[in-house]
């Protein structure tokens, strides 16, 4: 259906369903009702004079116009409205008039038992003597009636009947040339709704009924079709002009192509042909006409000469002389697919007997007819067909059919098919456009339905994993990660903390956005999981999230901030790990200081220097003083070798916490020069 | 002579109300007694509808039982019968009735010469307050005291009651076109698809090969039609389920394999029957737009569950080629055995069919003799030798010119001897038409020396059939 057909029908719909509900609460007589009536009459005749008889089948929630179905669900829709007054369809016809439908309005406003106790609709409508509207009721006998409407619009657009109208349409068929010519006249007329004045166009939608007529029939048993198609035929004999000319000429000329056109000349005698072939010629230059006809006959009628010769009599004495015929294409050219060499001569015999080396092959066929296989090879299907989709609303069909196998998957245990699958449902996603959410969404249940935890609970299992699993979760990471953290966050034991930890890392491999969302959580124990994931990571990304945590209230997650930030080698997170310098809690300078490394690094040197250099002979402070001297010795700072050999050469120094770090002091001058020493030696080359 | 026909017209539509019945075919009984039940469920008591189709029904009992003292319909397994016949038309028509019926444990009905109006209509009162388990239907029935109708306990068909199953292969052939016309209207209006009613024909073509393969496929043989018809897939499925039957598939593999061959071109119904339809030669986009079908078949049957899951697999594949070179292109290893078996069905159908847009058809031995070349690329090796087998080198229809000079019908394939086929002689030597009579190849001195074209015989081989 067009758009400018669907808005219309849209708007046709909606002034029905109020006019049906003013009806309702006011008497016809009554002004709102008067009002209402002519805003809908205007626009059924808009939409029946653009696009003939409007059929609109009722369902409980839906209601279905030339194919289209248009949801309408709930207790307040027309649908609704319509299906418990016991309304199966409505077709309105061109012609309608403003009292016609306000007699419907006021029929259908009237309650179900008030309609039945009348007869149901279908009767009341018959009473009233409807001209334009034809009511449906649901029937229940052995067969439904059968709209004209819909039959029409069965027969000119969608090219394929419901049984229903097959029978009753077979049945005018049946009846004989004479009712089927009258229903071919009935269809031309209806055509004429949407066709207007223009004779050649009205006769399209005939023909295109007479194709699929010969469809319909051939749809019937063998021993049926003969009388069928001869009535068919026939009936082309019984229109009344001018039709039957008009139908005739478009016949008789598509007779070439094949199809019903054929058919129908087929099924006529010469005589007929000829007959039709007369009538259908205007009288100016008829031999030219006639022969015209005659060439299309001769390449599909094998009694084209009679034909021939019945008009050259019949034209003779009005001094017409018809061309002759033409010579018929080759039979043998038909035969495209046929040619090559036939017989079974050159073929082996071994290909058409059965040995007993076959036999291994059949047992096995056998053996692979079982539904296990079925079910095992239905995914693979399914995510081909995946793959082949380009409309997004079959994509997510599809997908959800898909989707709907993987716990069968997870529970057999075949990992790596199901993250092949979510490979596949991973990709549709992006061909699914808007609908894309749809697919995620039906992933998500999927997920909540216990295939999430028998991947995380197949992932944490030791020794190692079945391949396929981590992969699964990596494309499902974006469902995967909330639930793992909740696992996570519950998880009392250390050791399936420290696997979940692991877990996270991998499906969150560059997607540290993922966990970004998680920093800080509410518990800082869940927090420095999270810190210690994101620096296992080791992306320059993570940077930022941990950057967080730096003013942490936990000092447990401050320091594993440290640890993390250590991890990661970017400009970022050295310039973070220098804001721990600040950081008030010597537990955490304690850590920091711990953690420095052996390369040179100026503004870490500074720092340490700083604390060397503080006055502060607290334990604590000590403590934290001798961890700066050995980092400095570690990362060899230029800068603090004379600091620290002052500190060493002190001879006299009060209380033991001084002592302790003059000792300190020492041992890491001595340990420093020992060092130099050694590099100068080696750049002499003297030996160790 | 009619029950009644009431004639009802929507516009020129004439439209029987209520089928007609025949005292020598109670079956349509059923037909009434589903239209009376659903007519109660749905109407208040009094309703002109309801009053009608009682009426009818009543009509229609004492017309049928008339020249007898009762009719019993049994109920096994999903169908009607009548003693040993199976009510396949009635069992596709009237499936809420029998699953009504098989829901409530009652494995017969039997009415009985001088039934009332008033017990009809009792009766069917009953059914239809059976039909959302309200009451239990044995039970209320006898409290009823109903004296002209009779239910019984569910009975199951024994193995060799199976066997003497009365099935007419012609009306199978009929109802398989009735239940494919079905089918592929649901799937035009995207509708779920009946499968009940195709695995209901499945197992009556199962009963049909089993009683007489050869009968049936006399029936099959004849393709006078095109591969957008229902004959395509009723043909399918029946040579199908011969190539599974030879090769000894089990009965739900029977039954899963015969609703994949008969869904198996689905998909065409969503491509518009202009391009379908369209005489003369394809464009290359019309010829990409019939290859989309595999893929709407598969979306079509993708919801499917269990054993009938398989439909999707051959509507996707069976234009794949046993090589994979054919399409759609997907990634995958191979095609499922089903769809190996109903790709060489439906090939041999659809080369051989006479109703073609642009061509003539295919001789059938021709496109055997393709079937069997092409084992090990297009077919699978195995099954194209099973299927001459079951057709012959000469399947049954085939026009043939025999050594003798005489012409010929395939009648019959010999086990074992496919170049040798049981052939009803039709024209002499000499060209002259003769009374037919089958002789076999295999055994006297008689061969087929070829193929020739029926049209350029003259010659009608569904009319030896």
């Amino acid at each position: 259906m067009q758009d400018a057909q669907r808005q219309l029908l849209d708007l046709v719909l909606r002034r029905l369903h109020v006019a049906l509900k003013t009806f309702r609460l006011y008497s016809p007589s009554h002004a709102v009702a008067k009002d209402a009536l002519p805003n809908l009459v205007t626009t059924l005749q808009q939409y029946l004079d653009r696009f003939g008889p409007l059929t609109i089948q009722v369902g409980k929630d839906r209601l279905e116009v030339a194919g289209a179905v248009v949801h309408d669900s709930g207790t307040d829709s027309l649908a609704f409205f319509l299906y418990v007054r016991n309304l199966a369809g409505v077709t309105f016809h061109p012609g309608l008039t403003q009292s016609e439908l306000g007699t419907l309005l006021s029929l259908l406003s009237q309650d179900r038992q008030t309609i039945d106790a009348g007869g149901g609709v279908e009767h009341l409508a018959r009473s009233r003597d409807f001209g334009h509207v034809v009511l449906r009721s649901v029937a229940l006998g052995a067969d439904d009636t059968v709209s004209e409407a819909e039959t029409f619009h069965a027969l000119t657009q969608a090219g394929r009947l419901s049984p229903q109208q097959r029978e009753a349409v077979l049945g005018v068929l049946r009846e004989g040339p004479t009712p089927t010519a009258a229903l071919l006249t009935r269809l031309y007329e209806l055509a004429a709704g949407a066709a207007g004045e223009d004779s050649a166009a009205r006769v399209q939608p005939l023909i295109q009924v007479l194709q699929t007529l010969d469809r319909t029939i051939l749809d019937e048993p063998l021993e049926d079709q003969a009388p069928l198609f001869r009535t068919l035929a026939e009936a082309h004999l019984h229109l009344a002009e001018p039709l039957r000319s008009s139908v005739a000429g478009e016949v008789l000329a598509r007779a070439a192509d094949g199809g019903a056109a054929r058919t129908i000349v087929g099924e006529l005698s010469s005589q007929e042909i000829a007959q039709l072939i007369l009538g259908c010629v205007d009288q100016g230059a008829i031999g030219g006409q006639v022969a015209r006809f005659l060439e299309q006959l001769a390449a599909v009628a094998e009694n084209a000469p009679e034909v021939a010769a019945i008009l050259q009599s019949s034209l003779s004495p009005r001094g017409i002389v018809i061309d002759p015929l033409p010579v018929p294409p080759a039979a043998q050219a038909l035969r495209a697919d046929d040619a090559g060499p036939g017989g079974w001569v050159d073929v082996p015999p071994a290909l058409l007997t059965i040995q007993s080396a076959d036999e291994p092959a059949q047992r096995t066929l056998v053996a692979e007819a079982t539904e296990g296989v079925v079910a095992a090879e239905i995914i693979p299907a399914l995510a081909g067909l995946l793959t082949l989709e380009d409309d997004p609303v079959e994509i997510v069909e599809t997908a959800k059919a898909l989707a709907g196998h993987l716990p069968g998957l997870a529970a057999r245990g075949e990992f790596d098919r199901l993250a092949s699958a979510l490979r596949t449902l991973d990709g549709a996603k992006g061909r699914a456009g808007p609908r894309a959410a749809a697919i995620e969404s039906e992933l998500e249940r999927v997920l909540d339905e216990g295939l999430l935890d028998v991947l995380v609970g197949e992932a944490l299992k030791e020794p190692t994993t079945v391949s396929g699993v981590r992969e699964a979760l990596g494309i499902l990471a974006p469902g995967a990660v909330p639930r793992v953290i909740r696992a996570l966050e519950r998880e009392p034991l250390a050791t399936r903390r420290r696997r979940l930890c692991g877990l996270l890392g991998e499906i969150c491999a560059g997607r540290t956005d993922l966990l970004g969302m998680y920093v800080p959580s509410a518990s800082w124990y869940l927090t420095r999981n999270l810190v210690f994931v994101l620096g296992d990571q080791r992306d320059p990304a993570g940077v930022r999230v941990i950057a967080r945590v730096i003013e942490h209230p936990e000092y447990r997650v401050r320091r594993e901030a440290i640890d993390a930030l250590r991890k990661i080698d970017a400009p970022d997170a050295r310039a973070s790990l220098a804001r721990f310098f600040l950081d008030p809690d010597p537990r955490v300078q304690h850590h920091m200081i711990e953690s420095v490394g052996g390369s040179y690094d100026g503004p870490v040197a500074d720092w340490l220097l700083k604390l060397v250099r503080s006055a502060d002979y607290t334990p604590r402070a000590v403590a934290l003083t001798i961890a700066a001297l050995k980092a400095l010795a570690r990362m060899r700072a230029p800068e603090a070798l004379p600091v620290v050999r002052r500190i060493a050469r002190f001879r006299w120094v009060i209380g033991r916490n001084r002592r302790t770090v003059r000792t300190a002091a020492r041992e890491i001058v001595a340990e420093w020069e020992r060092a130099e020493r050694q590099a100068i030696d080696r750049a002499q080359g003297r030996p160790a | 002579m009619s029950a009644s026909a009431v004639p009802g017209r929507s516009g020129l539509f004439r439209v029987p109300q209520v089928p007609q019945v025949h005292p020598d075919r109670p079956g349509g009984l059923l037909r009434l007694l589903e239209a009376a039940r659903k007519n109660v469920i749905l109407y208040l008591p009094g309703h002109p509808q309801v009053t009608q189709t009682l009426a009818d029904l009543h009509a229609a009992a004492t017309l049928v039982l008339a020249p007898r003292p009762g009719v019993r319909f049994d109920i096994y397994e999903d169908a009607f019968f009548l003693d040993n016949r199976l009510l396949l038309e009635e069992s596709v028509h009237a499936q809420g009735l029998l699953t009504d019926l098989a829901r409530q444990d009652v494995g017969s009905i039997e009415l009985l010469h001088g039934i009332t109006l008033a017990e009809t209509t009792r009766f069917a009162e009953l059914l239809a307050a059976s039909a959302d388990d309200a009451i239990n239907l044995p039970q209320a029935a006898s409290q009823l005291n109903l004296r002209y109708v009779r239910l019984g306990p569910p009975r199951a068909l024994r193995a060799d009651e199976r066997q003497e199953v009365e099935v007419d292969s012609r009306e199978v052939y009929r109802i398989g076109l009735r239940t494919m016309e079905g089918l592929n209207y649901e799937a035009v209006r995207g509708a779920p698809l009946n499968l009940r009613n195709a695995r209901l024909l499945v197992t009556s073509m199962l009963d049909a090969i089993l009683r007489d393969r050869h009968a049936l496929l006399g029936v099959a043989a004849i393709r006078q039609h095109d591969e957008d018809t229902c004959h395509h897939s009723v043909s399918v499925a029946i040579l199908s389920l011969m190539i599974a039957f030879r090769i000894g598939l089990d009965q739900p593999s029977l039954a899963a394999l015969g609703t994949a061959a008969l869904l198996h071109d689905v998909g065409k119904m969503r491509i518009p029957r202009a391009i379908l339809n369209k005489p003369g030669r394809l464009s290359p986009d019309e010829r990409a737009v019939i290859a989309r079908h595999p893929i709407y078949g598969a979306e079509l049957l993708r919801t499917l569950t269990g054993y009938s899951r398989a439909a999707m697999l051959v509507a996707l594949q069976h234009h794949m080629n046993f090589d994979l070179s054919g399409y759609p292109r997907v990634n995958g290893d191979r095609q499922h055995v089903f769809t190996r078996v109903i790709a060489i069905a439906d090939y041999f159908d659809a080369v051989t069919s006479a109703r073609r847009m642009y061509r003539r058809p295919m001789l059938p031995d021709r496109a055997m003799r393709d079937i069997v070349t092409g084992a090990g690329s297009q077919f699978d090796p195995a099954l194209a030798k099973a299927f001459v087998q079951v057709l012959g080198a000469y399947p049954v229809g085939s026009v043939v010119l025999l050594s003798s000079g005489e012409t010929a019908v395939a009648y019959r394939p010999t086990e074992g001897a496919p170049l040798r086929p049981v052939v009803k002689i039709v024209r002499d030597r000499y060209g002259k038409e003769c009374d037919p009579y089958l002789v076999d190849t295999s055994r006297g001195a008689r061969h087929v020396e070829r193929c020739v074209d029926p049209a350029d015989a003259r010659i009608a081989p569904e009319a030896y059939l």
